[in-house]
């Protein structure tokens, strides 16, 4: 008995490892379709063998993240600074606009303008990790460069991803061609890798245009999304204030 | 800093995987093309760019995995893929940190789990922790020669060589015991049991 155990697990590590011919295979094979003892015990020597391919992955990966986190938070560090600046230019927009209102508060009541809303809503698409072909390289470098004008003068090359027809759109927009925008913008929302970006732009630019109606149903249909990347951008306090703006 | 990797595409990416050759260069083709976008979904869905770490190191883990089990076939490209993996890995990790805000419910609803390996994957994340304990028990020879023949794919002759047995059947044989070791370890532990099971025919 123990002998005739021994040959079976000598036949399951010859299966297992790979080293049956073929004809002995398919015999094994079919010995497995009624043994089901066999099955079984192959099927618990596949999981332990899964089980160390599935931890020498991990510590693969391991790894593999330790020097791409160093490599990556470099190029994460910049992006964070540029968002810094802008997050401090905002504040100085939003409180200098602050100061404008209180000073202007018994000729005008307060109210929000598009701009505004648009202002607070606004957070910069962060390039980085430039890669690629030619001319992704130069979309994104001029995109950085805060060059727009010429980013949206390779708006009729050929071979553009849809990340390159993204900051075409956000160039547009920085130049305040809203229309150009928009119509860029819904091209890449329709389906794609930068979806979600799209949408978020494009009602940023219908806002910005005074396009209310449209601006709301997508501020909206991102809002209820919770799985949308921007679903945290537009709060449901946000929307109040631009259907406000829409009512007057 | 940057030393530009060479672009790969999606076949070139499976390829290496599954055969588990370049596969150094081939995660950091995967890190340099995916890290940034992935992790913005996670910042954006209320977690931070240290969560975003995490959660993207797992989902390289899961990937791996799944295309070398080859449970990934390309029915979709593997920036969707890793889109749809990096999303629902994060959204159970929320769950898992006891969010239950009625925003919780909408994401549960969000989370597409339909695609291919990505419910196995997520249970094979649960079980990682206790996968490492398991192996870790099994001692230092019987952790390098299973990894060096089921991992790095090593013949016996190679190994014979790097580890200084007598000849091939003394190996072999101590790799059979070695994995036996395993099984038995793995048969104590139901659940992880079931989550590779499930990794492997899911």
């Amino acid at each position: 008995m123990a002998e005739f155990l021994h040959d079976n697990e000598e036949i399951l590590m010859r299966y297992l490892d790979g080293e049956m011919d073929g004809a002995e295979k398919e015999m094994f094979e079919s010995q497995l379709q009624t043994d089901s003892a066999l099955k079984q015990r192959l099927e618990s020597l596949q999981v332990a063998i899964a089980s160390v391919q599935q931890y020498g992955t991990a510590e693969k990966v391991k790894a593999v993240h330790a020097e791409m986190m160093q490599e990556l938070s470099s190029v994460h560090k910049e992006s964070k600074v540029v968002l810094m600046r802008r997050f401090v230019k905002y504040s100085l927009a939003i409180a200098a606009s602050v100061i404008i209102i209180l000073v202007g508060v018994n000729i005008f009541t307060s109210q929000p303008s598009s701009e505004k809303l648009y202002n607070e809503a606004f957070v910069d698409y962060g390039v980085s990790g430039v890669r690629g072909g030619e001319n992704r390289d130069d979309i994104a470098k001029l995109y950085q460069l805060h060059n727009y004008k010429a980013v949206t003068e390779k708006s009729t090359s050929q071979n553009l991803v849809s990340k390159d027809s993204l900051l075409i759109g956000l160039s547009f927009l920085q130049q305040n061609k809203l229309t150009d925008a928009i119509n860029w913008f819904k091209a890449i929302s329709i389906q794609g890798s930068m979806k979600d970006d799209a949408e978020f732009y494009l009602a940023l630019a219908y806002l910005k245009n005074k396009n209310y109606d449209e601006a709301l149903k997508l501020m909206e249909q991102i809002h209820s999304n919770a799985g949308h990347v921007y679903h945290n951008q537009f709060s449901e306090a946000y929307i109040n204030k631009v259907q406000k703006l829409n009512s007057k | 800093m940057i030393t530009r990797a060479e672009s790969l595409t999606d076949d070139e990416i499976i390829d290496n995987l599954s055969q588990n050759r370049d596969v150094d260069m081939s995660l950091k083709f995967l890190y340099r093309s995916h890290y940034e976008y992935l992790g913005r979904y996670v910042v954006n869905n209320s977690g931070n760019w240290d969560d975003a770490q995490d959660i993207f190191q797992e989902v390289m883990i899961a990937f791996t995995n799944l295309v070398r089990a080859g449970k990934f076939r390309g029915d979709s490209s593997i920036k969707t893929f890793l889109y749809s993996l990096n999303k629902n890995i994060w959204l159970n990790e929320l769950k898992k940190r006891g969010r239950t805000e009625i925003r919780e419910m909408k994401y549960e609803k969000a989370a597409d789990k339909s695609e291919h390996g990505i419910s196995a994957a997520i249970e094979a994340r649960e079980a990682n922790a206790g996968l490492m304990k398991v192996i870790d028990e099994l001692g230092g020879t019987c952790k390098k020669i299973l990894l060096l023949y089921y991992y790095e794919n090593q013949s016996m002759k190679e190994i014979l060589t790097s580890l200084n047995y007598e000849n091939e059947q003394v190996v072999r044989n101590k790799k059979y015991k070695c994995l036996k070791r395993l099984e038995e370890l793995l048969a104590e532990n139901k659940s992880l049991y079931h989550q590779l099971k499930n990794l492997l025919h899911g």
